[in-house]
């Protein structure tokens, strides 16, 4: 497989289209905020599927997220898709923190907290699942280059403007990134091969 | 040395990126290649994963949530005057229709009002009395709304017969009867409303003996007899209203 194909995620709105969908949007433009519904929810979806357990639970989060997005376009400046990670990062923590207050959870399983749970790595074929786990041991922004880059495919100049950090920082973050999910994976047995 | 590697380890995604193996993109940076060929291959494992596909039912879901939630946002449309007749020609019509029929209704029943028996409205005339009679609630309302109609039966009974010189005797029983309708409501009426209504009864059945008193010479003679009987009978009523007032203590 050429690896250039993997490494180029497949955007059916482009850049332009996506402006005039958000503007049209702000307009009340029904059909338009129907579109931009479609657009953005796997991307939403790939962000929060890593970040939970359980399928039906992100499913639930993305449906929040798009909601939220579609509620509130008209208070949309900026940079569309910072705004729109914002919200589905937010909505996350919110997830989390009231699954904290009910009991549900502790709150060291939060995205961003080290969860020591005892994974079972050690087949030599990466899985969605062993991935999930083993961004849980990054710090918010590392997982977020890690989802952004790898699983969205944006460029570092435009994962810099979702972050509102600069190239250098994101290039910096994604081989902290790298090399902790590495680190992680050779600990628990699972050697990186080709 | 990390910002180099850094970004050295960024150059070789890029260059895989544009298509080349890892092998070949670390043969020109061997003193990093142990240390960046895992990072690189975990990079490829990653960006190889399958797509977690959102379910389509899940996503039509929202997409319908979506959809309702734009219509509860979305001000309900106020149509102008102008827009509602360019927009909905059945409600249109409809109105146009219910104007035209209360415009027509409303002028029918005003010139009817001073129609006479044999004129187009006169029916017209009856039926609002009818309705109006029906509509009113009460034996007070009635029987006042009795007196009315035999008012209107007397003015009636003048008007025709100054045109005709001949009297309707149609008419006439008309006055008498909606005179003695309003005596009978009376009776269910309570002390002071019934005496009131009686004085009421008592000065009608008065106007009624002297327009027959007035008609009674003009006549022919055929309708004199008929005449006479009904000023009889207005004198029967006369002392069968007094005699109601007289059984009513005090009051007189």
């Amino acid at each position: 497989m050429n690896e250039s194909a993997s490494l180029l995620v497949k955007k059916e709105i482009n850049d332009s289209e996506l402006s005039k969908l958000i503007v049209d949007a702000k307009n009340d433009d029904a059909v338009a905020m129907e579109r931009l519904s479609r657009y953005i929810y796997p991307r939403v979806y790939h962000y929060i599927y890593y970040r939970v357990s359980h399928r039906e639970d992100a499913e639930d989060l993305t449906s929040d997220v798009v909601l939220k997005v579609v509620q509130s376009i008209k208070q949309q400046n900026g940079n569309f898709r910072a705004w729109m990670y914002r919200i589905a990062r937010n909505t996350v923590i919110d997830w989390y923190r009231r699954r904290a207050v009910r009991s549900e959870v502790s709150l060291s399983e939060m995205p961003g907290e080290i969860a020591d749970k005892s994974v079972a790595v050690s087949s030599q074929v990466l899985t969605k699942e062993k991935l999930r786990q083993g961004l849980l041991i990054l710090t918010e922004e590392q997982r977020q280059v890690i989802l952004l880059k790898f699983i969205e495919g944006y460029s570092n100049d435009e994962i810099a403007k979702i972050m509102g950090k600069s190239v250098g920082a994101i290039k910096l973050l994604q081989f902290r990134a790298l090399k902790s999910l590495r680190n992680f994976f050779r600990k628990k047995g699972y050697e990186i091969k080709d | 040395m990390k910002s180099k590697i850094d970004e050295l380890l960024d150059i070789l995604l890029i260059e895989m990126r544009e298509g080349k193996s890892i092998e070949d993109c670390l043969k020109a940076y061997p003193e990093y290649a142990e240390e960046l060929k895992p990072l690189l291959y975990l990079a490829k494992q990653i960006q190889d994963l399958p797509q977690a596909k959102p379910d389509g039912t899940a996503v039509e879901e929202t997409v319908r949530k979506v959809r309702t939630m734009i219509r509860a946002q979305q001000p309900k449309q106020r149509y102008s005057f102008g827009e509602i007749f360019s927009l909905k020609p059945i409600f249109v019509r409809a109105i146009a229709i219910a104007v035209l029929l209360i415009i027509v209704g409303w002028t029918a029943v005003s010139v009817s009002a001073e129609s006479l028996p044999g004129d187009a409205l006169y029916p017209v005339k009856r039926l609002c009395e009818h309705v109006q009679y029906f509509l009113t609630v009460g034996s007070e309302g009635k029987t006042e709304l009795h007196l009315i109609f035999a008012d209107r039966r007397s003015t009636e009974l003048i008007v025709t017969f100054r045109q005709g010189e001949q009297m309707n005797r149609e008419l006439l029983t008309a006055m008498l009867d909606e005179k003695k309708l309003a005596l009978r409501c009376s009776e269910s009426l309570q002390d002071r409303c019934c005496l009131k209504m009686l004085r009421k009864i008592r000065k009608c059945n008065s106007v009624q003996i002297e327009i027959l008193e007035l008609i009674k010479p003009l006549v022919i003679d055929s309708d004199t007899m008929f005449i006479n009987e009904a000023i009889m009978s207005c004198t029967e009523c006369d002392c069968c209203i007094d005699r109601r007032l007289n059984q009513a203590p005090t009051r007189q």
